[in-house]
């Protein structure tokens, strides 16, 4: 492995662990602990990221949290198109990821509010970090076996 | 009760085996002698990792004995479970790598201070470690980063954990051939950059001021969306994903590079600030020996952007007046001879043809130098009081060059005055570069294998150079303290 590969491997397993925990989180319905409470906060500092990350790919000004920022933003939009294999695109994807968020936010601010988690009513959130538990997985794994990826676009933009 | 299936308990037990044999060999790793102290603390905080994450396998194995598995999907959760253990242990191996090749026999005393001087220099608490590396490169870690972004949610007190250790843990790589190349080592002074600008977030900074050309972002979109052409029609990019994505992927392609880029740019003007001239030499000789002068990497910028920066800087300290200025030296031609040196980079890197970018390079690039005056400013903020000076290299650089003509370390400036380390370490380079046929001469090095072997005598004698002025430094420290 090659050293900066470290830190994004390291990173993916990461953001991955984190998915495990909420998805844990969400799929019963439980009184939150502190622990709890901190988990759900680190999910809207994830949206508010994502947002940021928007704001800067669609101005082209980036931050000093740029990396971060359109990191959330990426993996927020790779997601809704996923998801719109199965289901179609509703509408379009800018409005698609507002409303992903705006959903993601409204749930855990209620959940936070109430103190308890519930799955009925959380089922956007859970089904995003349902998404990011497997892409994280399948990115990992990328680190430990050589794929051949005949149509892997992004080396097609040099 | 129902019990987890065979196949899941097999494979939790074998992930547990990889922890423990993990934790068993930084156990042997905490019987070897090490250099700098600061090894056997990571080693511990490694070890409690390990025994953290056993703990929560152990749950994850209890929650599987109380569950009920119930159908595929129900199987694969727990599969997945396990397996981002597996991949937390191959991390955890490769920061264990380090340990393995930092014990004292791989480590030269002389490159040891010159890397305990520097860093020192800008923070006397900071913690490193100095390791020869497999790799054919020099680099810098600071370990702390990944272990925080894999176990923030792995370990549930990891922030307790990591509090007994200091806030970076930082690792500077050499390759392991280079071990005894006391002059190309100066090369570790762009690793101690990466560790400054950790510190003073000066690249993290400098991203505020970046913005990206849109004209040449839709030019790239506009490119991949039309890139596969199929034998009857064109297959655009856009019907597997969207508009959105493929922005959203330039742009994050691109600000990491620049983030890169930039941290690369601003190492090298810190090392330049902190060890002068040699830097300039050192990482020309390193760079144009490998790389094409315009090969521009996602990590690196091209050669040519970085020499041309360090000329730049050369030029704005003053060291070409200051060197012209030089008098009573014995070798009155090797000031001009040192000016001429400089000028012949300045010709290659402006003589070579520059060719066309491609857009995503020219992305990155325009972008680049449009921070560079921002960055020279933030860097020479951030060092300038402990910067090596042209005065400096005047005052002794050259003096020191008459104690290498007589094949003495020159760790001495005056009798009882030890030099700087940095100034040693200039004459080595300047010696090597102006003077060593004279070396030849007296070791009768006729051939080239002679020859070589008489420079590798050199970059011995600036190792001891190294060891004994900081030995000298610090006993006069102690005398002093005495009196």
């Amino acid at each position: 492995m090659k050293y900066n590969g470290i830190l994004d491997l390291s990173e993916v397993v990461g953001e991955g662990f984190f998915a495990d925990k909420v998805v844990g989180l969400l799929e019963k319905r439980t009184s939150l602990t502190d622990y709890d409470q901190k988990l759900l906060k680190d999910i809207l500092n994830f949206v508010e990221k994502a947002e940021k990350g928007e704001r800067q790919v669609e101005s082209g000004r980036l931050g000093s949290d740029a990396l971060d920022s359109i990191g959330a933003y990426s993996r927020a939009v790779r997601i809704i198109a996923m998801q719109s294999i199965e289901g179609g695109l509703t509408a379009p994807m800018v409005q698609a990821f507002r409303e992903m968020l705006a959903g993601i936010k409204a749930e855990v601010g209620e959940a936070i509010k109430s103190k308890t988690t519930d799955p009925n009513s959380m089922k956007k959130t859970h089904d995003f970090f349902k998404m990011i538990r497997k892409q994280t997985l399948s990115e990992a794994s990328k680190y430990y076996s050589r794929k051949v990826e005949v149509l892997s676009w992004p080396s097609l933009l040099y | 009760m129902a019990q987890p299936s065979l196949l899941i308990q097999s494979l939790i037990n074998a992930t547990r085996e990889e922890f423990f044999y993990h934790n068993m060999r930084i156990f042997q790793l905490r019987q070897k002698e090490y250099p700098f102290p600061a090894c056997k603390d990571m080693l511990q905080l490694l070890s409690k990792i390990d025994d953290a994450s056993l703990n929560e396998l152990d749950k994850l194995e209890k929650e599987l004995s109380a569950a009920e598995i119930k159908n595929k999907e129900y199987l694969k959760q727990y599969l997945d479970k396990i397996k981002r253990y597996g991949q937390l242990v191959g991390i955890l191996h490769y920061l264990l790598t380090f340990f393995e090749m930092g014990s004292r026999e791989y480590i030269p005393e002389g490159t040891r201070v010159l890397i305990d001087t520097i860093v020192r220099k800008f923070d006397p608490n900071a913690t490193f470690i100095l390791v020869p590396i497999n790799e054919h490169n020099y680099t810098y870690l600071d370990l702390m980063k990944p272990l925080k972004k894999a176990l923030s949610y792995t370990v549930p007190n990891i922030d307790e954990l990591l509090k007994q250790c200091s806030e970076r843990f930082s690792v500077f790589g050499f390759p392991l051939i280079q071990k005894e190349n006391s002059i190309l080592n100066s090369i570790l002074a762009h690793e101690v950059g990466h560790f400054i600008d950790d510190v003073k977030e000066i690249s993290d900074k400098l991203m505020n001021n970046v913005t990206l050309d849109s004209k040449i972002v839709d030019r790239i979109a506009k490119k991949a969306e039309s890139t596969l052409i199929g034998e009857k029609k064109e297959i655009k990019l856009t019907y597997f994903i969207s508009p959105e994505e493929l922005r959203a992927t330039i742009t994050k392609l691109a600000a990491s590079q620049i983030s890169e880029w930039l941290k690369e740019l601003v190492s090298d003007a810190i090392a330049f600030h902190l060890v002068g001239p040699v830097y300039l030499f050192s990482l020309t000789n390193f760079l144009v020996t490998v790389i094409d002068l315009n090969e521009a990497a996602s990590d690196h910028p091209p050669p040519r952007m970085r020499i041309r920066l360090l000329l730049d800087i050369f030029r704005d300290m003053g060291y070409p007046s200051c060197i012209e200025e030089t008098k009573g030296i014995k070798n009155q031609e090797l000031p001009s001879k040192l000016l001429a040196f400089v000028q012949s980079i300045e010709e290659l890197i402006e003589s070579a043809d520059q060719g066309e970018a491609e857009d995503f390079t020219e992305l990155v690039m325009s972008a680049v130098r449009k921070t560079i005056p921002a960055l020279r400013q933030e860097v020479h903020k951030a060092v300038s009081d402990n910067q090596y000076n042209p005065e400096e290299f005047r005052k002794e650089v050259f003096k020191l060059v008459q104690l290498l003509d007589l094949v003495i370390p020159p760790a001495e400036i005056d009798t009882g005055k030890p030099a700087s380390i940095i100034s040693v370490l200039n004459v080595g380079s300047l010696y090597e570069l102006m003077q060593i046929e004279k070396l030849y001469e007296i070791l009768e090095a006729t051939d080239s294998k002679k020859q070589i072997e008489a420079r590798h005598l050199l970059h011995k004698l600036i190792l001891k150079a190294l060891e004994l002025s900081s030995a000298q430094t610090r006993m006069g420290k102690l005398l002093k303290s005495r009196d």
